[in-house]
């Protein structure tokens, strides 16, 4: 089995092992993994450049807190752990804070694993919530709690793509793509569209998927001005029966496009409701 | 030779460039994954039409089956509608289900009362169809609905939750992410912890395993219930069918992953699905109230049959997921079966054949194995998927050999595991002495 199919199956004894984390750095709060973590195989991604490099997850509920250790295995003895997400509800939206714990500031690692490690974050953050509030911070700093610094899923992607391309300068350049508001107004709130860019162009032929709570969707192929534009339809056939659905912000999605030389980072976009 | 070429020529030349095309064309991930679902299903005609179908709507490009289906979610039943209802079907010997061919509840007679799957559309239908079959099936003062367990928190699944409070004073058990804001105050499963453990709904006992994706809240199940006498296990699937949300779908895999480990652990033989079309229900509730409940119940689909279901829907939501995020690489689940060759073991032949819809399952460990004398040898398949090996003692007409196949994974593939159990025979067929 690839771990994933029994991993959610096990107990996970709650209890403290610093040293597992192999972060020992007095008077900075440790990263807590259970004694025996349950770790699974990293879910692959074409973003990664090093797939050789073997890298593991394990997760760990605390409370409502969803935390995530993405760990490097090196060839012999334990894993170690690089980065953890921790994933909190809070008030008003769900807060999602990110650690490089190889690094000792904002600069990156320029290791191989350094590198490997950005790529999989971002992997592994696309998949997290788009509606979110995330931050990011390193080994010294282990909290990122001010609301002030905290940014958008495509802002913080965005982060993660530009530290990618500092500390590995030379790697196959990831293109990020951007998205906007279309520019004329919608007919009705079941319309949506963006305008996508990528390297400040009109990017033609882009996939983008909408989605609104709780289950409508469309989706759209840009034209020659990067305009992608669809109508949501309730994709369950509740149509008309939920209350407020215009409302409620709207997701678009571009997945991702990696071929040959040319690799387009997935990224999102929140479509707020006109007020 | 001519240059008129036949008809026959013409489209194996045609077929030729198709395959050729499609060749040049590289495949992605999406249509990897929707091939696997394809092969997964066997070759079942049923799993085709209902299973394959609906779990793959989103990335078979074909969601209108699903808004089709939802069509026929009639709650009145009166007059024309009446063509929509399902009236009240025993199932198994304790189960009964009454809704419409959309979505529906489950009934099921405990020692102390009744217990219910799902709580209908709204107060008005359960009022109208649920309350009666209630007293048809001896609800009382004295034998009450003692509990409702909710797969999610959707209005088709909870709509009648209030009207089944105020007026039977039952109380409904939901996914603690579903439960803002509901005014049936229900108990609440902690929908964070993805562990699968026991719980007891009103009396009965449940497997319960939080299930997110389709809603934050929803909640898989697993229950014994009596199928002519024998205890069987039946799935019930907490919520089915994607959105175009990363990670509602990402979710929603996960979640299909651990059902699919639940039902292997717990040897799974049986489905209660709320959405009745999902995986053809519906089909077997119409042919029981034609024909009657067979022996075993229609319901009854196999532990095989199950399994290899949810390995369908594994691989349709890695297909849907691939597709949102083109990035993330999802290794392919192969489901296999194992199956001795020329009929039933000797003590001279114990051999086997591993395969799946890939062909032949080469190179991989199979062991085989009588539990009463815990004899047992081990083999390797070859490249036509057969291992043998032998086993001593071998007791014609008195062991079983089980042969059994624990499964392997790598980056492109998980190998599920398979495994079968026969009567050893002196001659490959028991009947003949």
């Amino acid at each position: 089995m690839n771990g994933r199919p029994m991993a959610g199956l096990a107990a996970v004894a709650a209890c403290l092992l610093a040293t597992a984390c192999a972060v020992d750095n007095p008077g900075v709060e440790q990263p807590i993994l259970p004694a025996a973590p349950d770790y699974a195989p990293v879910p692959g991604s074409t973003l990664v450049s090093r797939p050789d490099l073997p890298f593991k997850i394990a997760r760990v509920q605390r409370g409502a807190m969803q935390v995530t250790f993405l760990a490097h295995q090196p060839a012999s003895g334990d894993p170690v752990p690089v980065a953890v997400m921790s994933v909190a509800p809070s008030d008003r939206a769900i807060d999602v804070s990110v650690r490089l714990l190889r690094s000792d500031s904002a600069g990156g690692d320029r290791s191989d694993v350094g590198v490997a490690t950005l790529e999989y974050l971002y992997a592994w953050t696309f998949q997290q919530d788009p509606l979110a509030r995330y931050c990011l911070g390193h080994r010294q700093q282990p909290r990122c709690e001010v609301t002030g610094s905290r940014s958008s899923h495509a802002e913080f992607l965005g982060k993660l793509a530009a530290l990618r391309q500092d500390v590995a300068p030379t790697s196959v350049p990831w293109h990020v793509v951007t998205m906007v508001p279309a520019a004329s107004a919608p007919a009705d709130a079941d319309e949506v569209g963006v305008t996508v860019t990528s390297d400040r162009r009109p990017m033609e032929g882009a996939t983008v998927f909408f989605h609104r709570a709780p289950h409508s969707g469309c989706v759209a192929t840009s034209r020659a001005d990067g305009l992608a534009r669809c109508q949501l339809v309730d994709q369950h056939g509740d149509h008309g029966e939920h209350a407020d659905e215009d409302k409620v912000p709207v997701v678009a999605t571009f997945p991702g496009d990696v071929r040959s030389g040319r690799v387009l980072v997935p990224t999102t976009f929140i479509l707020n409701p006109a007020p | 030779m001519s240059t008129k070429r036949n008809p026959l020529a013409r489209s194996l030349t045609a077929a030729l460039a198709t395959t050729a095309m499609g060749l040049a064309v590289a495949q992605t991930q999406t249509d990897v994954h929707r091939d696997a679902a394809t092969r997964n299903v066997g070759g079942d005609p049923f799993m085709t039409q209902y299973a394959r179908a609906f779990y793959c709507n989103l990335p078979d490009d074909n969601n209108q089956i699903v808004i089709a289906s939802r069509a026929w979610n009639n709650t009145t039943g009166t007059g024309a509608n009446a063509q929509y209802r399902i009236p009240l079907t025993q199932i198994f010997d304790d189960v009964w289900f009454i809704g419409n061919h959309y979505v529906g509840q489950y009934l099921i007679k405990t020692p102390t009362g009744l217990v219910q799957v799902d709580a209908g559309n709204t107060a008005n239908e359960v009022q109208t169809f649920n309350y009666p079959a209630m007293q048809t099936l001896g609800l009382s003062a004295a034998y009450p609905l003692t509990g409702v367990f909710l797969t999610h928190g959707h209005g088709d699944h909870d709509g009648g939750a209030k009207w089944l409070l105020d007026n039977l004073n039952a109380r409904s058990t939901l996914g603690s992410a579903d439960a803002a804001g509901k005014t049936y105050a229900p108990l609440t499963i902690d929908s964070t912890n993805l562990s699968m453990r026991q719980m007891n709904v009103g009396g009965k006992s449940f497997w319960i395993l939080p299930t997110p994706g389709h809603t934050a809240g929803s909640t898989s199940a697993v229950l014994e219930v009596k199928d002519w006498g024998k205890t069987v296990r039946v799935l019930i699937n907490g919520g089915q069918s994607m959105t175009n949300s990363v990670p509602q779908v990402a979710q929603y895999l996960d979640s299909i992953e651990r059902t699919w480990s639940m039902a292997s652990v717990l040897h799974v033989d049986g489905v209660m699905t709320p959405h009745i079309y999902w995986d053809g229900e519906g089909a077997k509730l119409n042919e029981i109230n034609a024909t009657g409940r067979t022996n075993p119940s229609q319901h009854v689909y196999g532990h095989e049959n199950v399994l290899r279901q949810l390995a369908v829907a594994r691989e349709c939501s890695a297909a849907w997921l691939t597709r949102l995020d083109t990035t993330v690489v999802l290794p392919v689940w192969r489901f296999n079966t194992v199956e001795f060759t020329g009929g039933n073991p000797t003590p001279t032949q114990v051999s086997a054949k591993l395969q799946s819809g890939w062909g032949p399952t080469a190179n991989q460990k199979v062991t085989f194995s009588v539990a009463e004398t815990g004899a047992s040898c081990t083999a390797t398949t070859g490249a036509d998927g057969v291992a043998s090996c032998d086993v001593r003692p071998l007791r014609p007409h008195k062991d079983k050999l089980t042969v059994s196949f624990e499964g392997a994974a790598n980056a492109s593939f998980v190998e599920l595991p398979a495994s079968a159990t026969a009567l050893v025979c002196s001659n490959g067929n028991c009947n003949a002495k």
